[in-house]
């Protein structure tokens, strides 16, 4: 078969794409969550732990952690109006510009005569949106942690239930105990 | 600058292998096989994101491996031209410009050409310096200044330089381990840097030719073949040198400084930004320490 042939391109990745796949991949083999430097059972995995590794670094997997899916497509939305190509709008979710002068350099010829300063501001504020953690991702948070919580100490539907079953029970032992030392009490006397 | 590639192979799997996993097995199989090489004409190969298609498991006479043909997608690095990459500075060189990495990939070069007007490289330091003089009181805002602290015992210095000159000259130095910020002119893969073919084979007849031309006595011969081999290997280095001072590895990325813009990060960041950026910063720590 001809090189042609073997390899097509699919498309183009941005870096947030890459650190999830990169993620993904790792909980598929059931390795740690946390650590970033993993190293391999088999010298023959090296090379892939190794990228894996420099590659979480370069794409500084932090911001990517404050990115999530919606957003991402949220700004895919918003960008149709400005008419960019698909390398512009990857290359501005990959660099982050902060100033003017950074996008310009982004842009191609076609799109710096078509766009004015003002829209570009905008464009710069939309990128930021998706990296910059909002009220509502911590408040997204604040949530998962109480349900990670509420599952270890066993307050679900189901168990609450239980618990009150449990409770009833000892209830009831309770007053055939204060039966019984009423009774025994009425005996004696 | 990543892509996904899908790429079509056949995956040979022993008995020992043989299990319900079929999944982890080949993603395993073609990670060892096709991570951290380059493919001509493709790009570096990085990993494998999803298998696609498995097809049947032929096992052939006398081999008790099953064969299968697979359909896989894997993620590849391929800069273009024009486009903006950020990365480190790894090592300054006269003849080869300044070499950059990109933690998983380090062999991007700027050529001394495609460097800024005014720079010239430092031989205590051993490091480019661009030499920037703002010609128009107007372009002082554009003035692009080092603002780290660890740059201030180089500005005084700089400063200092600077009373004496008419023109006011600000020395940018391109450090080692800083960010840098620069556009991909061109890529090129082994088969293009094929020149060196045509020198190899003159240089050699050369060496054919001293050794028949040696004296008779041992001594003599030894010391003339030692000359000749100091010669012809300075002839070597010279023609190199000029041709091509790059290594030659499967994949090069040539790229250029030359724009407003481009350089280290610190000549264009606003001092106002940064400071904001580390507001940002700190109000991100206590949010997670909360």
């Amino acid at each position: 078969m001809d090189l042609q042939q073997r390899f097509k391109q699919s498309g183009m990745i941005t870096g947030f794409e890459v650190s999830n796949l990169i993620t993904s991949n790792r909980r598929l083999r059931g390795d740690k969550k946390g650590k970033r430097k993993i190293t391999p059972r088999n010298p023959l995995d090296f090379e892939t732990y190794w990228l894996e590794y420099q590659l979480l670094n370069y794409l500084d997997e932090e911001t990517e952690t404050y990115r999530t899916r919606s957003k991402m497509l949220s700004f895919l939305e918003k960008v149709k109006k400005y008419d960019l190509t698909n390398g512009e709008i990857i290359q501005i979710l990959d660099t982050r510009p902060n100033n003017l002068l950074e996008l310009y350099l982004l842009l191609t010829t076609r799109s710096r005569e078509k766009i004015l300063d003002q829209e570009m501001l905008e464009l710069i504020d939309l990128s930021k949106k998706t990296y910059v953690w909002t009220d509502e991702d911590q408040i997204k948070k604040d949530k998962n942690k109480k349900r990670q919580k509420e599952k270890e100490n066993g307050k679900g539907k189901k168990k609450k239930i239980e618990n009150e079953k449990e409770k009833e029970k000892e209830m009831e032992m309770e007053i055939i105990k204060d039966e019984g030392e009423n009774t025994s009490e009425n005996e004696k006397n | 600058m990543f892509f996904l590639y899908l790429i079509t192979d056949t995956a040979t799997v022993p008995p020992s292998n043989f299990s319900k996993n079929i999944d982890k097995i080949l993603k395993v199989y073609f990670n060892r096989k096709y991570s951290n090489k380059v493919v001509i004409n493709v790009g570096l190969v990085l990993f494998v994101s999803e298998i696609v298609k498995i097809g049947k498991a032929f096992v052939h006479v006398g081999d008790g491996s099953a064969h299968i043909n697979t359909q896989f997608r894997v993620v590849v690095f391929r800069p273009y031209s024009d486009e903006i990459i950020e990365g480190e500075i790894l090592d300054c060189d006269p003849l080869k410009g300044v070499q950059i990495s990109c933690k998983f990939f380090q062999d991007i070069y700027i050529p001394p050409k495609a460097l800024k007007k005014g720079t010239k490289f430092d031989e205590t330091e051993s490091l480019w310096v661009w030499h920037f003089v703002p010609k128009d009181p107007e372009d002082v805002e554009l003035d692009p200044i080092g603002g780290s602290k660890s740059d201030d015992d180089e500005d005084d210095e700089n400063n200092s330089e600077n009373d004496e000159s008419n023109q006011e000259t600000h020395l940018l130095y391109m450090e080692i381990g800083r960010k840098i910020r620069f556009r991909v002119n061109s890529i090129k893969f082994k088969e293009d840097l094929s020149e060196e073919k045509l020198i190899k084979p003159i240089i050699e007849n050369n060496t054919q030719q001293n050794k028949q031309n040696s004296s008779i006595s041992i001594e003599n011969e030894n010391e003339n073949e030692k000359e000749n081999e100091k010669e012809n290997e300075k002839e070597k280095e010279q023609n190199s040198l000029i041709r091509d001072p790059y290594p030659k590895v499967p994949l090069i990325v040539f790229g250029s400084v030359k724009e407003d813009g481009l350089g280290l990060v610190e000549w264009w960041a606003d001092p106002d930004e940064d400071e904001l950026l580390d507001e940002e910063n700190q109000d991100n720590d206590e949010n997670e320490e909360n």
